[in-house]
């Protein structure tokens, strides 16, 4: 479900970028997804392959790019990778910390198709 | 040919959630994004936060949002709050565009507080702001202790966790300290409240937390 409301989202973006390029096509899609996101590609690319009917965008694919959580402790200014939800410092123990990675949703790129 | 397109996903529905929370400012209406599964017990705990009257001295006003039915907006309806209804059909979840124009619905010049019940889903409500000062989610003892860890982003997004019905942990293996270990596992800054709507227990804890969080934002 929470797959499909982005998938909608995702093909509004594409079609505005499409359109602004003049592209004839578009054939391929990139995303980043920070893991915090919970994006299953697979789910993803199930509903892609829905909403993308009768668009420009219709029979592309969608890549999906999962980046990996990273935080940064308030107490000692270290990132590290956060592993299994657990944002506590491995340097120094603090629970203060601040997500600088894993919250990413962009659509990054697209290959498009021009008319010759 | 490969173009670089850089733009966030959610970035129209972003745009609107500001434009919504500029217009709550300019108002000097507090706004809070109340979500959880279906069942955790929103409506009831909504009830009686007005019914115990802790928030007597402020104008409440209530989006509800489900998929379908009024049943919701209706029970709460017997108070003397503004409430509007949005029944969003297919979506599972409600969105800036949803809660602008529910906005029009209701007069915000005579409203302090808002609370905006979101569609029972633990998933997509935590993605899509709608202009709120902060994120609650309640989890009911009924629902199991592991659930912050399932649901990460709506634990780690929320600045208030509430923990309902805790009038029937005796009746379950619902282990209090593992869920506030998990819940603060995700977000050491996240505050928390058990609530009982059955008893009352928690119910002016809450309304302070309210107040207080409400002064940080306007002063008053």
């Amino acid at each position: 479900m929470h797959e499909t409301a982005i998938a909608y989202e995702i093909i509004e973006i594409v079609i505005a970028v499409a359109k602004q390029n003049r592209a004839k096509r578009v054939n391929q899609v990139y995303i980043q997804a920070g893991q915090l996101r919970g994006i299953v590609p697979e789910q993803l690319q199930m509903s892609w392959e829905f909403v993308v009917k009768g668009s420009i965008a219709d029979k592309s694919e969608l890549y999906v790019e999962t980046i990996p959580t990273e935080g940064l402790c308030q107490n000692c200014n270290k990132t590290f990778p956060v592993k299994n939800y657990e944002f506590k410092c491995p340097y120094c123990g603090s629970g203060q910390v601040d997500t600088v990675k894993g919250l990413e949703l962009q659509v990054k790129s697209m290959e498009l198709e021009f008319e010759d | 040919m490969k173009v670089q397109v850089l733009r966030e996903i959610l970035e129209f529905n972003n745009d609107l959630a500001a434009k919504n929370r500029s217009g709550f400012d300019e108002k000097h209406v507090f706004v809070l994004n109340i979500m959880s599964s279906p069942g955790a017990g929103k409506t009831t705990f909504l009830e009686r936060t007005l019914k115990d009257e802790f928030l007597k001295d402020y104008r409440i006003g209530i989006i509800v949002g489900d998929i379908q039915t009024t049943l919701d907006a209706e029970k709460l309806e017997a108070y003397n709050v503004q409430i509007v209804q949005i029944n969003t059909g297919v979506p599972c979840h409600l969105d800036g565009k949803m809660i602008n124009n529910a906005c029009k619905d209701l007069e915000l010049d005579k409203i302090d507080i808002l609370f905006i019940e979101n569609v029972g889903n633990l998933v997509c409500p935590a993605e899509f702001r709608v202009g709120e000062h902060h994120k609650v989610v309640l989890l009911s003892v009924c629902e199991g202790d592991d659930k912050p860890l399932k649901y990460p982003l709506m634990f780690h997004e929320s600045s208030l966790f509430i923990i309902t019905k805790i009038d029937m942990l005796p009746y379950t293996d619902f282990d209090m300290e593992k869920v506030k270990q998990n819940a603060l596992q995700i977000n050491n800054r996240t505050d928390i409240i058990n609530v009982s709507a059955k008893t009352g227990e928690g119910i002016k804890e809450w309304a302070d937390w309210v107040k207080a969080r409400r002064k940080d934002v306007f002063g008053s």
